[in-house]
């Protein structure tokens, strides 16, 4: 599963480096430039197929490549998802609100995390967090509570890319309940303090059983990306347990960062500290 | 009534032995053969001639009104493979041990141990074990009577149609017997007079000395059995008819005579089984099937202490001798085989070889004694018996069914169904609660699970339990999950008609893992339920769900579809008919 917001949430400083390891396989539409295809759209002509079932495939398909350009069409895709489609024509639609952005979709589209069909509920999840506002927090905030992994994942990660701090308990409490797609988000969110109690939980990203996901190297960059920044003291403690584990992604993560200007000399040297180890333990 | 007897004084030696049809009476045949014996009676012993109208019998009962009527050995007796038999005194006392091959099921009458096998009978003094006498002797015992100097035995003769019945002195000596076409039943005798019941209406009173029936009463109720208890002399089989100043209205009903109330029961358990079958030296399922109950030497008629005991395998079932209430349930550790009832409580035997007192009024276990090993077949007399009270409280009877609920035996489930039944219909609310505990922690075996659901569903008491087991939801945070008795609770709190459920029951219906099958459940109690609070939640799910094909979802969304329209949002549903992404399934299910 592609994480469809690897990497800092909007606004947020870049990476020096490349993203690190392969987030899960992406459900959520990807959001076209405002500019593309603009000029050719006929929101007139989709806004009569969206009304047609003979058509409305189709029209769905042809919003959700246009994106935020064709965000008229929110209202109406709202209203036919509102109505209650077939689980096809739901997940198109979802799919095209997802990538309209249209922050008043976050409340159509909320109900469907909750959907009874497993790839709907995780579209549902996936593509909230685009349309943004108060219903799309409180809908992933409750989605950390879905009994379903998928749910809690893609939550989140929402949560995260909308910057939504005040969850940032309630992902400690996911992280401690096993869910570890929840450290990225609160490694990115959080308090320092907040932080601390991360850091302190590190065993639970560095794990064999989760070496492959590479939420460890997620939660590290996060951590080393994040607009507020974190005493060094954190940082290096994140670092140095990082390099403890071993974890191939998160030494090919910290390798990446060849010019890491916007840190600190100290947490520098850790970086290095842990690349060289790294190479001396490599076979 | 004329015997077609000879005549001979009973302890005359030398009855003729061509009286005997050997065709139709081993048993006889082997007791003469011996060269020993009294009067005998054979083809007809009660003239249809005589007068049933219970006079003769009120004269009998005058002439023995001043004998008093000892009381029976208190013992458990134990029969341990095909020659072992073990007994014991109830009041305390090492157990005897006695071979002898075991042809039929022994009988204990009196003080006596009565057995039978490889072609010889035998009586047995009942506290001790010690042989009083034998005879050779075939066929098989419906049962016998002692009266501390003569044992009159009756049993079936090997064609089963008939009656023999034998009286046998200390010495083994035959003072008298009868052979006769009819079915003669487990005789008592008092003072030496033997009251034979017959044919299942009447009790003839036989006069050993002189070898005569001298008196017969018709009872209105079936009659195959008489006993005595607590000093007086009973007839019946599923009643008890006490041999008193009421007796000659017997023929009328007038009798002093107490059943016990009408109820259904697990294996529809008798009181005390026919007395004109003769058992045979193995266990057989109606042993643990079974009802016991003491009928009272006082006036009026009663059943002693107020109950009687049903019990079904490894259940004692305690019960209001006149409301037919259940008062109390035991948990048994072993299958019952036998029991008997006596003054303030019921001792049961069972497949351990051990004898449970248990307190009447409460089912409470007031003591025990030890055969010390299993046994195949358990035998109990009480009479005189008492146990001091329990110590221990009694225990809710909730809390008692929940403890046989838990038994894991073969063939307990008619007893299980039959204490779920009891806990549906029960009026104490927390009946609610042990249902809810028991659907939810699958305290029953995966068979009973759908009368245990069955049960709660039908609860129509305790509502607040059942909301506050409604109430969690599934949450990963808190970790919490639904209850696994969502389905019996929806349907409880429809019947009961508690719109309080409605707001639980709506965040059910969109927990995407309520399954589907509960799904239908919680979907039509809120048809009946829901309230506008709900509207959003169900305008949510129908839009979500209408278009849906499978079968069962689409009878869940027209149940939603109903709960819409109950509350003013019939607008919605009307909209949905004629919307092309409605599924025409659910479109033919909705009503126009």
């Amino acid at each position: 599963m592609a994480l469809a917001m690897i990497g800092p949430a909007h606004g947020q400083p870049q990476p020096s480096g490349p993203s690190p390891a392969a987030p899960p396989p992406a459900a959520s539409a990807p959001v076209p430039k405002k500019t593309q295809k603009s000029a050719r759209l006929d929101i007139t002509a989709l806004a009569a197929s969206l009304a047609d079932p003979g058509s409305i495939a189709s029209a769905l398909d042809a919003a959700r490549e246009a994106g935020p350009a064709a965000k008229k069409l929110a209202p109406l895709i709202e209203e036919r998802l509102a109505r209650g489609l077939p689980a096809d024509l739901a997940e198109k639609a979802i799919l095209a609100l997802g990538a309209l952005g249209a922050e008043s979709s976050s409340r159509v589209i909320a109900p469907y995390l909750s959907h009874r069909t497993s790839a709907i509920r995780q579209l549902a999840a996936e593509n909230i967090k685009n349309t943004g506002g108060p219903d799309a927090e409180r809908a992933l905030a409750l989605g950390l509570r879905s009994s379903h992994a998928e749910v809690r994942a893609a939550s989140a990660r929402g949560l995260r890319h909308l910057g939504s701090s005040a969850h940032v308990p309630d992902l400690l409490r996911a992280l401690d309940r096993g869910d570890i797609e929840a450290a990225p988000a609160i490694a990115a969110l959080s308090s320092t303090e907040q932080c601390r109690d991360l850091v302190a939980r590190w065993d639970r990203l560095s794990g064999s059983d989760v070496a492959d996901t590479g939420v460890e190297a997620r939660a590290l960059e996060a951590l080393i990306t994040r607009k507020a920044k974190l005493p060094d003291d954190l940082i290096v403690a994140a670092v140095t347990k990082a390099a403890a584990s071993k974890n191939p992604r998160s030494l090919a993560y910290l390798r990446s960062l060849k010019k890491p200007v916007a840190l600190s000399p100290r947490v520098r040297d850790a970086i290095k500290l842990a690349i060289s180890e790294g190479k001396e333990r490599s076979p | 009534m004329t015997f077609r007897d000879d005549g001979r004084s009973a302890r005359v030696p030398g009855l003729r032995t061509e009286f005997v049809a050997a065709l139709r009476s081993i048993f006889v045949a082997a007791l003469l053969g011996a060269g020993c014996g009294g009067g005998q009676t054979q083809g007809a012993a009660f003239e249809q001639k005589l007068k049933d109208d219970g006079a003769a019998m009120e004269e009998v009962r005058q002439r023995l009104a001043s004998v008093p009527i000892p009381s029976n050995a208190d013992v458990v007796v134990g029969v341990f493979g095909a020659r072992s038999l073990v007994g014991a005194p109830l009041r305390g006392g090492d157990p005897w041990t006695f071979e002898h091959p075991i042809d039929c099921r022994p009988v204990i009458a009196g003080s006596v141990v009565v057995g039978a096998g490889d072609h010889e009978m035998f009586g047995l003094d009942a506290s001790t074990g010690k042989l009083l006498w034998s005879r050779k002797a075939g066929g098989c015992l419906r049962g016998a009577a002692d009266d501390g100097k003569t044992t009159v035995v009756s049993s079936r003769p090997i064609t089963g149609l008939g009656g023999i019945v034998v009286a046998i002195d200390r010495d083994g000596l035959v003072v008298r017997q009868i052979e006769d076409d009819s079915n003669i039943g487990v005789p008592a005798i008092v003072d030496g007079v033997v009251f034979l019941p017959w044919e299942g209406r009447y009790v003839s009173a036989y006069d050993l000395s002189i070898g005569e029936e001298v008196a017969r009463v018709r009872l209105t109720e079936r009659v195959t059995r008489a006993f005595t208890a607590g000093g007086a002399l009973f007839f019946g089989e599923r009643t008890a008819t006490r041999f008193d100043e009421k007796i000659a209205l017997a023929p009328k009903g007038g009798a002093s005579t107490v059943g016990l109330p009408a109820r259904d029961l697990p294996g529809d358990p008798r009181w005390m089984g026919s007395g004109l079958d003769a058992l045979p030296p193995h266990a057989t399922p109606e042993d643990s099937v079974r009802i016991y109950a003491r009928p009272t030497a006082s006036t009026p008629i009663a059943i002693a202490g107020g109950r009687y005991l049903a019990t079904h395998g490894r259940a004692a079932i305690g019960i209001d001798a006149t409301s037919g209430a259940i008062v109390w349930i035991h948990a048994h550790a072993a299958s019952i085989l036998g029991g008997s009832a006596y003054e303030g409580g019921f001792a049961i035997c069972d497949a351990d070889g051990r004898v449970t007192f248990l307190a009447a009024p409460t089912g409470e276990p007031t003591g025990s004694v030890s055969l010390g090993k299993p046994a195949d077949i358990c035998l109990v007399q009480t009479d005189s018996l008492t146990r001091d009270a329990p110590r221990a409280e009694a225990r809710p009877l909730r809390d008692q069914i929940v403890d046989v609920l838990a038994l894991r035996y073969i063939d307990a489930a008619p007893v299980q169904r039959f204490l779920l039944r009891e806990l549906a219909t029960s009026k104490d609310e927390r009946a609610t609660e042990t249902l809810i505990g028991i659907v939810i922690g699958r305290t029953v075996s995966e068979d009973l699970d759908p009368d245990a659901r069955a049960a709660l569903a039908d609860r129509k008491l305790g509502a607040d339990k059942m909301l506050a087991a409604l109430a969690p939801t599934r949450d990963f945070l808190e970790g919490t999950e639904a209850t696994t008795a969502l389905a019996p609770l929806a349907d409880a709190l429809a019947k009961i008609g508690d719109a309080r459920a409605a707001a639980p029951l709506a965040e059910h219906l969109l927990d995407p893992d309520t399954s589907l099958a509960d799904l239908h459940h919680v979907a039509e109690a809120l048809s009946v339920l829901a309230t506008p609070t709900q509207a959003p939640t169900l305008r949510h799910f129908f839009a979500m769900y209408r278009s849906e094909t499978e079968p069962a979802m689409v009878r869940v969304v027209a149940h939603v579809a109903q709960a819409l329209a109950r509350i003013g949002e019939g607008a919605v549903v009307a909209a949905a008919l004629d919307d092309p992404y409605t599924s025409d399934l659910l479109k033919a299910s909705l009503p126009k």
